[in-house]
């Protein structure tokens, strides 16, 4: 029977951010990279929707592009009790206003069954089963 | 601007705290724990307070004249505030 990894989400209700440890050496905040918390649509799009008139104006704060970075590789990225080793990642820095410490991108998560339970601010890691 | 730990007992070795105190005495900075006892839930993670400061760039110093004599010791990096600022939305 797989086990099932439950991992408290921070506190706040704004973006799905966990404790990571790398190396065992270095624990960390890493926001859960689902894509984005707010939906954004081209300029055109909301032109031919008449939608021109703001009802006011929002900071937004994205990755965009960026000047290549350097590739790493720790020995090991740990969420919870759910580990994988020999992961390679991007070193970026986010927009300072965030208070994280980076991303836990899907090249972590898609090792797992990934359930987001909000109603109980959990991620839950499911082994996954092996062929 | 930075300061080095700064709760100690009587005796003289640094006080062991929760993440849940650290949030309490120390809002909206960054502060840098040495973990003495691990916990599920990050709040109840505990330790002895090495750095904190508005400033993440403060926690440089500290960190590495910590690392250097204890090469192994898992050491907790975060920030105390809200992860996200008011006013501010965010897309990855």
């Amino acid at each position: 029977m797989p086990r099932a990894d439950r991992v408290p989400f921070l506190a706040g209700p704004r973006l799905i951010a966990v404790r990571a440890v790398l190396n065992e050496q270095l624990d960390v905040i890493l926001i859960a990279d689902t894509g984005a918390q707010q939906s954004v649509i081209s300029r055109k799009v909301a032109q031919r929707l008449n939608l021109e008139h703001p009802l006011r104006l929002q900071a937004l704060v994205g990755v965009g592009q960026s000047p290549p970075v350097p590739v790493v590789r720790p020995e090991r990225l740990r969420v919870g009790s759910s580990s994988v080793t020999g992961l390679e990642v991007c070193v970026y820095d986010l927009p300072a206003l965030l208070g994280g410490n980076g991303l836990l991108g899907l090249d972590f998560l898609r090792r797992f069954r990934v359930t987001f339970e909000f109603d109980s601010a959990a991620l839950v890691l499911l082994e996954r089963k092996r062929p | 601007m930075g300061s080095l730990k700064t709760s100690r007992r009587e005796t003289g070795k640094p006080r062991i705290q929760t993440v849940a105190e650290i949030e309490r005495a120390y809002p909206d900075e960054w502060v840098l724990l040495e973990i003495t006892r691990d916990a599920k839930d990050y709040r109840r993670v505990a330790g002895r307070l090495l750095a904190h400061s508005r400033d993440r760039a403060d926690l440089d110093a500290p960190y590495q004249h910590f690392r250097a004599d204890h090469p192994h010791t898992r050491v907790f990096e975060l920030f105390t505030g809200e992860l996200v600022p008011e006013g501010v939305v965010v897309i990855l």
